[in-house]
């Protein structure tokens, strides 16, 4: 299964998009080490929500996130797919 | 020898016993009205190398302790040439969110702790719960108890207060962990190379 970390400019819209995607059930972590962030707190969830997350954060006028695909195990890797900001 | 801890509250029972098996009882019978009492005292005779039998009757809990002819299990160490082996550490979680301020931060910040904990090698070697703490292995909060059971998987010790889900009245509800009272917990404490609280 393969999962995504969405990371935030902002910890309310951490938290707002915690909420607004709980029906897919997201975990909520620390962003990541790899990845520059201006918010400490991100959401994993599987790959196969993405198009769902995306809707539901635009929606909910959350638009400044960056989304990362995960790869490896041990040594993981994440690989910026998607990046939507404020104009 | 009987001990009458009828009506005693935690940790009560769990001293009244200890103070006669520290004075060389090998055999025991503990009177308690309530089964959190009774699974603190069949932990602390594992602890102390005892077999117990519980029987009940009349709505009371008879338990009866044995002492085992095997060595009683070591819990400290002090050998300083060992001292990598005893590099183990405590988690002590007293409520269900981190830090002071907005609420919705701390219970967030609170699963974040909880999951970064399960997802490395150093584990600790227990993790305790007590006062609002123990709403988080007795709560809703799925990643919560997904991340507890992982680190349960891995070897982690998770205690919980009796006394607070009793307080709490969430004793039906704990879903992961072991319930404890403070005698345990105050020596998982002093066990430990170091404790942290979130």
């Amino acid at each position: 299964m393969s999962r995504l970390v969405i990371v935030f400019e902002s910890t309310h819209d951490a938290i707002a998009a915690k909420t607004a995607l709980q029906s897919i059930k997201p975990i909520v972590l620390p962003t990541p080490r790899e990845i520059s962030s201006g918010c400490g707190i991100a959401l994993m969830i599987d790959s196969s929500h993405l198009c769902f997350a995306e809707d539901s954060l635009r929606n909910n006028n959350i638009i400044n996130f960056s989304t990362y695909e995960i790869c490896g195990e041990d040594k993981k890797q994440y690989i910026k797919i998607g990046s939507e900001h404020s104009e | 020898m009987i001990i009458d801890a009828t009506g005693k509250v935690c940790p009560m029972p769990v001293i009244m016993a200890k103070k006669e098996i520290d004075n060389g009882a090998s055999q025991i019978t503990v009177i308690v009205d309530n089964k959190v009492a009774v699974e603190n005292l069949t932990r602390l005779a594992v602890d102390k190398g005892y077999s117990t039998s519980i029987t009940e009757l009349d709505n009371l809990f008879h338990v009866n302790f044995l002492k085992n002819s095997h060595v009683e299990k070591v819990t400290k160490c002090d050998c300083a040439e060992f001292s990598t082996k005893c590099d183990n550490y405590s988690v002590f979680i007293g409520k269900d969110y981190v830090g002071d301020g907005d609420k919705t931060l701390g219970s967030n910040l609170m699963a974040m702790a909880i999951y970064t904990l399960s997802q490395e090698k150093d584990i600790p070697e227990t993790i305790i719960f007590m006062n609002s703490g123990v709403k988080l292995p007795a709560g809703d909060n799925e990643q919560v108890i997904q991340s507890l059971s992982q680190l349960a998987a891995k070897g982690c010790q998770i205690l919980v207060c009796g006394t607070c889900l009793n307080y709490y009245s969430l004793q039906e509800n704990l879903k992961i962990g072991k319930v404890s009272n403070m005698y345990e917990i105050l020596q998982k404490m002093k066990d430990s190379s170091k404790v942290i609280t979130l």
